[in-house]
């Protein structure tokens, strides 16, 4: 069997890797392929889902999972757990099994695309169309937020002080989504990338 | 310089190193860094800017800054061009093109100025009085006319090229105004560590510390000014706005800010935004939007050369220009002379001032020691000069003697009114504060504070520390400082100042003295409108168009109320007031639209296999924010050639077309099954795993919703599938369904739309290609028969298999995850091309459809029942969303028309949806029977059909009926059919 051939909602753009050395510029990088998976606490069965995840429900707070991966709680009962691409497939089939019999999931892993954006003018750009307060004493490095940018449907996870944004959006808006990140970050010479090994 | 310049040797900060080159009307000056285009307009001998709205009366500047009334100009040029600019805010560049407007031939030679001639029959409420008959001659005539004379400048014709964006902003304190007052209120607040965001309209800060000299803290206000600044703009947590005007402040205390990015250029630099429209949502709102100088009441006050004091010192002090030659300032207060003194001592000539209070007060004492004539007890009754000013008419309030002074200038001080518009905006309402004669209003909120001159404190030292306090009461709110709240608070103190009012106008007097400037209303309008009934603050308002200009009456509003107050013989703040509204100034619709415009209006959704559609030459199509092929047609094709050539292709060998745009909803449960059967009219519980079946679901109302294939993955995992248009609406039907009528049941669903991209694969030949697209799964009849489900690989990818027909043909749905799109394209051409695989877009799947008679968007338009589309059988008896209300009288009658087909007699005709039916050909008065639907060219029929709802229905098949579409003046004999017009026997589909 031929090896599965997937390509990023992005790949049109044919972007070129990240240059070796680091910049204090602000940058955005397709993160490719994620695993992404939609997990859903049957009737009455959010807590005993927390409790298999090894989770605690804090809205608006993602939890690292054991095993590896993140767990955000995006609506009550509902999480989207999203790993490595490398991982994907054992993960999934991991929860799926561990879950059983208090969450369904959903596999997700090509229903978003995946965008990093870093450098000193992440939250300044992202405040052109972000409602939400990005400062760090607001959503702090670790925390997400669920809101609209340009119209767009948005899953903002803060990875870092610096700042660093992690982004998720429905693939299908990926090509709209990131013409508006780089029109909306022309004045802050905003340096385009495809993910590389500093992406992690 | 040449002799007519009015710059000074020294003074102001500006950069006079730096000479800059400008135009306006055609005329070409110079100015220096620093100048704004009023300023070097004056600077260069210049007084004339503009014409009056409605008279056309030559005007010059009366203000500084954003209170400007007068000195509107058109900027720029083609697309960039923008009428209605205030020069006063207008920073001058190299290369800057101004016109004046509302003008014809030219400036100073106006034709329309002779409406001044007929001025007598121009006052309050002429519009409404004589334009009023004949009613038909209004939009033909009259307002044609009336917008020509009365225009304001041109807009640009061809599309803005700048553009223009949004920022979100959450602030712990907003302060708004960095004159003494808000800088002091920032630098506290964000010594606490506090979020500070300070804004400020002009370029540079400071605000009423740029107009005089003075000493704060024992350091002259510059030095003072300069290291608040400087400590401001260093710290991480403050962020200062320049160029920032507040427009609004709305529920929750959000302010609306617009900042020209800019506008200070000849044109905004790569990547940025012409403006930026700030969207704040601050926790503490501190108010430091201080005040605006009062104009008097007086014959002839437009002229040229009549000003503001503050107006005439400011052009000294901030761009070291002399306002005029000769000054004479009338004053009701002691600003005037605080202005005569400063204008002297930047070596200009006031040769007197005229004082309305009787005695003389210390201040006017000083200009009297400085060689400067007092006048006592004394107004101007009117400005003398032809187009500019040339002298005044001074005349005594007690004496009634006249004395005529010779002057270029008259520089108003009629008091200060502190700036309370954002808080009038609010709700609050203004109260009248006899000891300083101005409103001032108190915010309710406790997220508010108002601070400095712009609620009445006029003492520099008090406002700084006024501005300290607001700054750490906000901090000590928001749990940033603990110091102890003050005992007292600084609270404004009486100014000598006499009474507002209009200056004597003895019987006899000709002339006008205006009250709003911009709108041209005079006092006159206003005793007028009095006379007339119109006696209401809120009635005068709207008949004489007080303070409604963009400037919203910053400058017109008190002085109008005085004449008010005079006119009915009561109390100014008996009178009443009216309420400013936002914008502060006048915004750019640009600013408002931000990112959202054109193309970018909305966000555009790709399908996986976008990149292979346009290799392919395809002709996208907008199916809600979706781009969908539309058809792909090939060199020399036009469309309907095109789209025949794909659907005969599709009936005769093999096509393929995206249908990834379909909602796709996973739903899970023990109860996914029961919960299908109450949200869809048709049977669920039944449906064996491996099957799809179509389903049809009701609005709550009992009309048709929407229709799909849903697939029974496992015994509680289903794969609803709905149309494109109805993706988002039918989760959220789902959702209301689930939480709040059936939250009993133990299901979940999320959309998994953009988790799988699908293809129809379409066509006799789909299954031999099929067999060849899937790594070994049996496709065979038996293996997968018609509406039979399966999963299995596609190059090692996970591949689901639905066989399903919309267009009529033997037909598979193929979905693969998002990602493999490209591949499952590309692998669908190989296999395709020894059957010819013809790519189809939504045209011809929409022709295909129609001759198949499968309803789609058209046909569930909401207005129609299932039965009505000849779906009423599919009702089943258990329960459902819908169930009764589609069973009321009117959505179950007979009479109601339901779902034929139709095709004209004459094989030349054409048939276009939103036709109606008709019994003969009469063009006029004739009952409809319905309407056709859907039409298509079809192929297959070699002609026109389409799809329609007849009264009587299918029973009416073979009769011969007319289409009628007025619009088009169209007459097409038709005859009715059956709405299946190709195999009618479904043998193709399970072939």
């Amino acid at each position: 069997m031929a090896k599965p051939i997937y390509s990023s909602p992005l790949s049109h753009l044919s972007l070129s890797p990240r240059p070796s050395e680091q910049t204090a510029e602000t940058s955005l990088a397709d993160l490719g392929r994620v695993g992404f998976f939609h997990v859903l606490a049957r009737k009455d069965k959010a807590a005993e889902t927390a409790v298999q995840m090894g989770v605690s429900i804090t809205p608006g707070q993602a939890a690292h999972l054991e095993g590896g991966g993140v767990a955000f709680p995006t609506a009550p009962g509902e999480w989207m757990i999203i790993c490595a691409a490398s991982t994907a497939n054992e993960e999934l089939s991991r929860w799926r099994v561990q879950l059983e019999g208090a969450a369904y999931i959903s596999d997700q892993s090509h229903g978003r695309a995946a965008l990093r954006l870093s450098g000193p003018y992440a939250a300044r750009l992202l405040a052109k169309e972000c409602t939400v307060d990005l400062h760090l004493s607001h959503l702090p490095t670790g925390s997400f937020a669920q809101t609209q940018l340009a119209g767009i449907g948005v899953l903002i996870h803060r990875i870092s002080d610096t700042p660093s944004f992690d982004l998720y959006c429905y693939s299908g808006f990926a090509d709209s989504f990131w013409h508006w990140l780089t029109d909306a970050g022309a004045e802050f010479g905003l340096q385009t990338y495809q993910k590389d090994q500093a992406d992690g | 310089m040449a002799g007519s310049s009015f710059r000074l040797p020294s003074g102001g900060a500006i950069d006079r190193s730096s000479s800059l080159s400008f135009e306006f009307d055609g005329k070409s000056y110079r100015g220096f860094q620093g100048d704004t285009l009023a300023s070097a307009l004056m600077a260069n001998g210049v007084r004339l800017f503009g014409r009056s709205f409605k008279y056309h009366r030559p005007r010059g500047i009366i203000a500084l800054g954003s209170a400007e009334p007068n000195a509107l100009v058109e900027m720029r040029g083609d697309a960039r061009r923008e009428p209605n600019i205030q020069a006063t805010m207008v920073e001058l560049y190299d290369g800057l093109v101004a016109r004046s407007q509302n003008r014809f031939p030219s400036l100073r030679w106006d034709v329309m100025a002779v409406n001044q001639l007929a001025s007598p029959f121009l006052q309050a409420g002429f519009y409404y009085k004589t334009f009023m008959w004949p009613a038909s001659f209004w939009e033909p005539v009259y307002e044609k006319l009336i917008r020509r004379a009365a225009g304001l400048g041109r807009a640009a014709e061809a599309p803005d090229p700048d553009h223009y964006e949004h920022t979100h902003a959450h602030p712990d304190v907003l302060v708004i105004g960095a004159g003494a007052t808000g800088l002091s209120a920032a630098t506290k607040a964000a010594e606490t560590g506090a979020r500070v965001m300070v804004l400020d309209e002009h370029a540079a800060l400071g605000g009423w510390l740029n107009h005089e000299d003075g000493e704060i803290d024992g350091a002259p206000y510059k030095a003072w000014l300069d290291r608040q600044v400087s400590t401001l703009e260093t710290k991480e947590n403050v962020e200062v706005l320049k160029r920032t005007s507040a427009l609004g402040l709305y529920d929750d205390n959000m302010v609306l800010a617009l900042e020209r990015v800019s506008d200070h250029l000849p044109e905004p630099l790569a990547g940025c935004a012409r403006q930026r429209l700030w969207i704040i949502r601050p926790q503490k709102i501190i108010v430091a939007a201080g005040a605006i100088e009062r104009p008097l009441t007086f014959v002839n006050n437009d002229k040229p050369g009549v000003m503001l004091a503050s107006a005439a010192q400011g052009l000294a002090r901030c761009y070291g220009v002399a306002p005029g030659k000769r000054i004479i300032i009338a004053t009701n207060n002691d600003g005037g002379h605080r202005t005569a003194l400063t204008l002297q001592q930047a070596g200009i000539d006031v040769a007197a001032v005229a004082d309305a209070r009787e005695t003389l007060s210390l201040c006017a004492e000083e200009s009297q020691s400085a060689g400067i004539a007092v006048h006592t007890a004394t107004m101007p009754q009117k400005a003398l000069g032809g187009v500019e000013v040339s002298g005044v008419r001074l005349r005594g309030l007690t004496s009634e003697k006249t004395l005529d002074l010779d002057c270029d200038v008259i520089a108003m001080a009629g008091g200060l009114n502190p700036n309370i518009q954002l808080l009038s905006q609010g709700g609050k309402r203004p109260l009248w504060q006899e000891d300083i004669q101005a409103f001032t209003a108190e915010p309710s909120d406790d997220a508010i504070s108002t601070v400095g001159a712009c609620r009445g404190i006029y003492n520099l030292a008090a406002c700084v520390e006024d501005g300290r306090l607001a700054g750490e009461a906000a901090a000590r709110d928001l749990g940033l400082s603990s110091t102890a709240a003050p005992s007292v608070r600084i609270e404004p103190s009486a100014i000598d100042i006499a009474p507002v009012l209009e200056a004597p106008k003895p019987p006899g007097t000709r002339g006008k003295a205006f009250v709003d400037f911009q709108n041209d209303v005079t006092a006159g309008d206003i005793r007028l409108a009095v006379q007339e009934g119109y006696e209401s603050v809120e009635h005068l308002k709207r008949y004489t168009t007080l303070g409604m200009a963009t400037d919203q009456g910053k400058l017109a509003n008190v002085n109008g109320l005085a004449v008010l107050a005079d006119a009915r013989n009561e109390a100014l703040p008996d009178v009443g007031v009216t309420r400013f509204r936002p914008p502060y100034t006048p915004t750019s619709i640009g600013a408002f639209a931000g990112h959202h415009r054109g193309k970018t209006y909305q966000p555009i959704r790709r399908t996986a296999m976008h990149s292979a559609h346009e290799e392919c030459g395809a002709t996208f199509v907008e199916a809600g924010q979706w781009l969908r092929p539309r058809y792909y047609a090939r060199p020399g094709e036009d469309m309907l050639t095109a789209i025949k050539r794909e659907a005969t292709a599709v009936r005769a060998s093999l096509g393929v077309c995206d249908v990834s745009t379909l909602g796709k909803i996973d739903v899970f449960g023990p109860d996914a099954a029961e919960f299908l059967n109450r949200i869809y009219i048709n049977n669920w519980l039944k449906l064996p795993v491996g099957k799809a079946r179509y389903g049809v679901m009701l609005r709550e109302d009992g009309h048709l919703f929407d229709d799909g294939t849903t697939s029974r993955l496992s015994d509680d995992h289903f794969f609803v599938t709905c149309t494109t248009a109805n993706a988002g609406r039918v989760l959220a039907h789902m959702e209301h369904a689930s939480q709040v009528l059936f939250p009993e049941l133990d299901v979940v669903f999320c959309s998994a739309t953009e988790q799988w991209c699908g293809v129809a694969l379409a066509g006799p030949n789909s299954r031999a290609a099929l067999s060849k697209l899937v790594d070994g799964a049996d496709v065979s009849n038996d293996a997968l028969p018609f509406m039979g489900v399966t999963e299995t690989t596609i190059e090692g990818v996970p591949a689901r298999l639905f066989r399903i027909s919309f267009s009529g043909e033997l037909a598979y749905e193929i979905n693969v995850p998002w990602g493999a799109g490209n591949m499952l394209w590309r692998r669908i051409m190989e296999v395709g091309a020894e059957f010819d695989i013809t790519p189809y877009g939504t045209e011809a799947l929409s022709v295909l459809r129609i001759e198949k008679g499968h309803i789609a968007g058209s046909e569930i338009d909401g207005r129609t029942t299932a039965a009505d589309a000849g779906l009423g059988r599919m009702m089943a008896k258990k329960a459902f969303i819908g169930k009764a209300m589609a069973n009321r009288p009117g959505l179950t009658a007979a009479s109601r028309p339901a779902l034929v087909g139709v095709k004209p007699i004459s094989t030349h005709d054409r048939l276009r949806g939103g036709a109606h039916f008709v019994a003969a050909p009469k063009a006029r008065e004739q009952e409809s029977l319905g309407w056709v639907s859907s039409t298509a060219d079809s192929p297959a029929m070699k002609g026109w059909i389409g799809l329609g709802f007849l009264k009587g229905g299918t029973a009416r098949i073979g009769e011969r009926l007319f289409a009628t579409y007025p619009l088009k003046d169209e007459m097409v004999e038709i005859e009715i059919c059956s709405p299946i017009f190709v195999d009618p026997e479904g043998e193709r589909v399970r072939g």
